[in-house]
């Protein structure tokens, strides 16, 4: 039996060996084609054993130690120490096993697909990925939880980057990579800040922090850059951008995984974020920031990014749910729509297969296409799954609010719709597949994953009040306690209704506007292609930054211009240069001018007596009258005096 | 642990380039490999003795260790005094790791091969003098001495206009030594009895000294801090003053620049922290604002001239050039955190400039150039990940660390620089981290017009790298791994000396 002592060394090792996997998949991968899911897949399981066996020493063993804390840099006690350590908790496990289990499942359904043209880099994406979010549910602060997200983008970029050698996707992988690590940096700097400011950076100690401005601005800065990894307006970057990559990589590794990552940090840190106030004011703004991100994703024109706009726009969703609801709700929906994302890209890559499809359908496209519209019912909150019991206990709890309740079941239906109009979008254009039964098959096992009994302990995914349908224990009610708020049975009955009205009315409308002959988003899109584009692109962000830096750019060049160009390559030298040239010339003429005079004075000096002595020498002056009109001259001088 | 281990890794390497000037070609005429062999013994055999003195440190003390004293003109006292403490141990350590991979990375120099190894082995000599002397005179000695060999490494093995360049730094280092001779000169004759020793002159002795010039009553603290700061700006480099060093970038050889901007730029950053910190603690308390705002500067400025850059040096230079900000901010909080995050950066910053250096070098050696974007800002390259994976991690790695990415080198600098310096100049730490936004964008771009996208005609024929690139560049990528997930016996070194130094000043 692994003890609850010995599960840190056990972990470690696990991570390293699936970090390694990844490195070796990318480095020798080429090398070894057909080895890189085994090495993988052998990693993933590691993990998920290890999750099973500390969730059962955990439960046999309750009064085993729960954290290992590990200084990093500074001395622990002191202001702004960056200490690491791991959290020995359900919720950690969970999430460790989900992650590692969907990395064996996805890989198994990518390698019964084919002819990827680089698998190689997804195996490495699955094993990066699948490490950074192991690594962040399972730290007891946020530094090491930080290192894991820059793993997960890490794997994200590999993922991303399946078909770097084409231009367009080079683009979208570099954007990718800029996107999450300024979101990265943002992180950072903000728990800089805290930790500067003394705010205890652990989540085991559920203390508040204490609420002064520099927290309030390091816990915010520090929500914005977990937020920019969820990828919702204003940050929808890359995801705005066609692309040709593998859905597996560009939705599971690229989105889902970074974004569970990210979740770990709010999730854990809930407290602490309402101790200072940036819950609910971020719930406000992300319930936007999802209404904004769905109504961009209505009119893009590929299922993928349709896709991937409904993720980020639910994880924005959830977010907001955290921040009014808990946890319990929130991890209700992020847990189902990633599920649920999770399995429609399978499905997706399913049917989207490989080579020249046949036209026509065939009974493995049907299994696939009914694949997809579960995981979008599971993913909208069809009885049964968890996402259900979440978003009825989330609109309960806002009831006593008309306006929240309002613009809640509003971004409800949106959402829905989305999710419907992409599997609408997804059935109607892929007619067949080549792809086999196994692949097929393989995402009904994510669906399953998605079943509220696994997560609440219910039958119907929480559908009914009280726990009429409770069959095992309530995971969720483990991790974070009892859903907020009190339930009657009047509220429950009403958010049920506000719940079920808007999942049918989305799948209706979803049917009536893409499912039928015309899809009317695309004819909306060709009626009014500026306003459409302008919406589809993220509402135009995109080229206010690259306004921006541009300017920036030229702003760079015109420094560099005016300083080492201008001042010390042409101005300066040549001033110094004038100063020495006027300088040395006036020098010059002085000299010359001096010399000559010196020279004049020289002259008259000597020439005088030279003059007289050659006079007495010739003869021509007597020496004695000299000397006797000199004799008289200085007498006249003496007696002048007197 | 004092075996005279400073003694032989300073004058190791000076025996070798000694060696390298006057024994003869060994073998046939035209084969230096013996030449080049002693060349990278010398240069190991000191940066083994580096490595040893590192690890044979104590941590937990603030006493200098392995000193060496042997008085030299006794009448002036100036003695030669060394020793290591937690403020110079890591760049010695820096010193002890990136010249031997200079060395084995100018292996196939066609041009007078052994000269350039006995200039590189001159500047690891003068460089590890300067790290580890304790006497002013001695420290000005080798600093100054550093100087020389750039001169002649730019001047002979530089490109076109390498005349210029060489001239440009030389002129520059010598106004600097100058300025640091003034403050040399003027220290000496404040204190009685007259002394070069930094032992001796530290703990405030300088304080309320004054000197009369030109009827006007100075602060002998106050202006040799000035001058000294004013010095080392010509060398460091400080925005507006490094017009030199872009020069340098464009001309020099990608090796000597790396020793320029990796080592020389870093030691710089030491001599005035070990000075500034040391003789003139209330001065520094009072400029601790100015040492910040001209960081920032350097940050901003750096940063955006590096937006528009299109080859690799010069973004190399810019971003040194930031970088320099970025450890002027940790030097200015005058908080522990700050200032060992600052000497925790300099090593780790010198090791990213060393790798992103010589990965510049490789990219010319290959292509013939290092512009990664053309005129019409489209990629020069491209696709180069594709032909040489190992390249492209390897940058990817150096990159991220430069960027501050968690479990590299550069995550730990960063997070101690703005962990430190946020309660005391937190205006500083946000544009700090605007800057870091802006080093994304540009070292991205660089990287992604470099190894992804389509492979153009040049990088077609552009190969992995050899046992002998990955020979001086793995040894990098190491070090950040090793100094980014486990840092902590590094900064148990820094500390206590960091900590008694602050005291000196609070």
């Amino acid at each position: 039996m692994l003890s609850g002592q010995i599960l840190p060394g056990w972990l470690i090792i696990a991570l390293v060996f699936m970090f390694f996997t990844g490195l070796i998949c990318l480095t020798w991968g080429r090398r070894l084609p057909r080895n890189g899911d085994w090495l993988v897949g052998i990693g993933a399981i590691g993990l998920l054993t290890v999750a099973a066996l500390a969730s059962s020493s955990y439960f046999e063993d309750p009064s085993a130690p729960k954290t290992w804390i590990r200084n990093w840099i500074p001395p622990r006690g002191e202001l702004g120490a960056v200490n690491v350590g791991i959290l020995h908790d359900s919720l950690g496990l969970a999430i460790m096993a989900l992650a590692s289990g969907l990395a064996a499942i996805s890989l198994t359904a990518r390698r019964l697909l084919g002819n990827e043209v680089r698998p190689e880099r997804l195996f490495a994406a699955a094993a990066f990925s699948t490490t950074g979010v192991v690594l962040s549910w399972v730290s007891v602060t946020p530094w090491l939880a930080f290192t894991g997200i820059a793993m997960s983008v890490f794997g994200g970029f590999i993922a991303m980057g399946t078909e770097w050698e084409h231009e367009p996707e080079a683009a979208i992988a570099a954007r990718f990579a800029r996107e999450r690590i300024w979101g990265l940096a943002l992180t950072l700097f903000g728990a800089s800040i805290l930790a500067s400011n003394g705010a205890a950076l652990n989540w085991a100690e559920q203390q508040a922090w204490a609420q002064d401005s520099a927290n309030t601005f390091g816990a915010i800065t520090l929500a914005i850059g977990l937020f920019v990894q969820l990828q919702p307006f204003p940050f929808l970057g890359w995801n705005v951008m066609a692309s040709r990559s593998n859905p597996t990589g560009r939705i599971i590794y690229a989105q889902i995984y970074t974004a569970l990552a990210a979740f770990a940090i709010f999730t854990r840190f809930d407290a602490q974020f309402r101790a200072v106030g940036v819950f609910p004011v971020l719930g406000w703004a992300a319930l936007a920031s999802s209404a904004l991100t769905v109504l961009s994703g209505m009119l893009q024109t590929q299922w993928k990014m349709s896709l991937g706009m409904w993720i980020s726009s639910a994880f924005a969703l959830a977010t907001a749910v955290l921040a009014f609801s808990g946890p319990w709700a929130a991890a209700s929906l992020f847990i189902g729509t990633s599920l649920a994302g999770v399995a429609i890209s399978l499905f997706g890559a399913t049917l989207e297969g490989t080579g020249e499809a046949p036209r026509g359908s065939n009974q493995r496209a049907t299994a696939a296409k009914f694949g997809a519209i579960l995981a979008a019912a599971a993913g909208t909150g069809m009885v049964g799954f968890v996402v259900c019991g979440g978003s009825i206990r989330w609109l309960a709890g806002a009831l006593d609010n008309p306006t929240l309740i309002t613009a809640s079941a509003f971004v409800l239906f949106i959402g829905a719709l989305l999710a419907w109009k992409t599997v609408w979008m997804l059935v109607k254009e892929h007619p067949s597949t080549e792809a086999g039964w196994a692949a097929v098959l393989t995402p009904y096992l994510v669906t399953i994953l998605s079943l509220g009994v696994i997560w609440n302990g219910t039958l119907t995914g929480g559908a009914l009040p009280d726990t009429q349908d409770q069959v095992s224990t309530s995971a969720l009610s483990a991790f974070f306690g009892q859903p907020a708020g009190t339930l009657n049975q009047d509220t429950f009955f009403s958010a049920s209704w506000i719940h079920w009205g808007a999942f049918l009315l989305a799948i209706i409308t979803a049917y009536w506007t893409t499912a039928r002959k015309q899809n009317s988003w695309a004819a909306l899109h060709g009626a009014a292609p500026k306003v459409s584009h302008f919406f589809a692109s993220g509402y135009g962000i995109d080229r206010l930054t690259g306004r921006i830096l541009f300017g920036l750019s030229w702003l760079g060049s015109a420094i560099q211009s005016a300083v080492e160009t201008k001042t010390w390559g042409q101005w300066l030298p040549q001033g110094i240069s004038w100063v020495i040239h006027r300088i040395a010339r006036g020098t010059s003429v002085a000299d010359t001018v001096l010399t000559r005079q010196l020279d004049l004075a020289l002259r008259r000096g000597t020439e005088v007596p030279a003059k007289m002595l050659q006079m007495i020498q010739s003869g021509d002056v007597q020496w004695y009258l000299f000397f006797a009109v000199g004799s008289g001259i200085a007498i006249l001088v003496h007696f002048l005096k007197f | 642990m004092n075996h005279h281990l400073i003694t032989l890794m300073v004058f190791l390497p000076f025996v070798g380039a000694l060696i390298q000037a006057f024994l003869p070609t060994l073998g046939p005429k035209s084969d230096t490999t013996m030449n080049r062999w002693i060349a990278l013994g010398a240069s190991l055999a000191a940066s083994l003795c580096g490595i040893v003195l590192v690890a044979s440190m104590q941590a937990a003390t603030a006493e200098l260790q392995a000193n060496e004293f042997l008085p030299w003109v006794g009448s002036y006292a100036i003695s030669y005094d060394m020793g290591v403490d937690g403020l110079n141990i890591l760049l010695v350590l820096l010193v002890a790791i990136i010249f031997p991979l200079l060395i084995a990375a100018e292996w196939n120099q066609k041009t007078g091969v052994r000269g350039m190894h006995a200039l590189l082995l001159v500047l690891q000599s003068s460089l590890f003098g300067a790290v580890c002397a304790q006497d002013l005179f001695l420290l000005l000695f080798f600093w100054a001495l550093s100087a020389l060999p750039f001169y002649f490494l730019i001047g002979i093995w530089g490109g076109d206009r390498r005349e210029t360049a060489a001239f440009r730094s030389i002129v520059a280092a010598a106004i600097g030594n100058v300025l640091f001779f003034g403050a040399l000169v003027l220290v000496y004759y404040s204190v009685d009895p007259h002394t070069f020793s930094l032992r001796e002159l530290a703990g405030g002795k300088l304080a309320g000294k004054t000197f009369q010039f030109l009827g006007y009553e100075l602060s002998v603290s106050a202006v040799s801090f000035a001058l000294i700061s004013a010095g080392l700006a010509l060398r460091a480099p400080i925005w507006p003053f490094h017009g030199w060093f872009t020069e340098a970038a464009e001309e020099a050889p990608p090796s000597v620049f790396v020793a320029l901007s990796a080592v020389s730029v870093p030691v710089a950053t030491y001599i005035f922290v070990r000075l500034s910190y040391s003789l003139f603690p209330e001065t520094v308390a009072q400029c601790a604002q100015g040492i910040v705002i001209v960081g920032m500067i350097n940050l901003i400025m750096g940063g955006l001239c590096a937006v528009a850059q299109r080859d690799l040096r010069t973004l190399l230079a810019f971003l040194c050039l930031g970088e320099v900000g970025l450890v002027l901010m940790g030097i200015g909080s005058l908080n522990s955190a700050g200032v060992v995050g600052s000497v925790f950066q300099v090593l780790v910053l010198g090791l990213g400039i060393a790798g992103f250096g010589l990965f510049s070098g490789l990219m010319s050696d290959r292509t013939g150039n290092s512009q990664f974007l053309n005129e019409k800002g489209g990629s020069s390259w491209g696709g180069i990940a594709t032909q040489a994976p190992a390249t492209a991690l390897v940058a990817g790695v150096v990159t991220a660390s430069l960027l501050g990415f968690p479990g590299l080198g550069g995550f730990v600098g960063h997070a101690l620089l703005m962990i430190g310096s946020y309660t005391v100049h937190p205006a500083a730490v946000i544009l700090s981290g605007a800057a870091i936004l802006l080093a994304t964008y540009y070292l991205l771009t660089m990287y992604r017009h470099v190894f992804l996208g389509k492979t153009t005609r040049e990088s077609q024929a552009f190969t992995d790298l050899t046992i002998r690139e990955k020979a001086y560049l793995l040894p990098i990528v190491g070090c950040l791994l090793i100094f980014g997930l486990y840092p902590k016996p590094l900064i148990e070194l820094v500390r206590p000396t960091i900590l008694t130094l602050l005291s000196t000043i609070k």
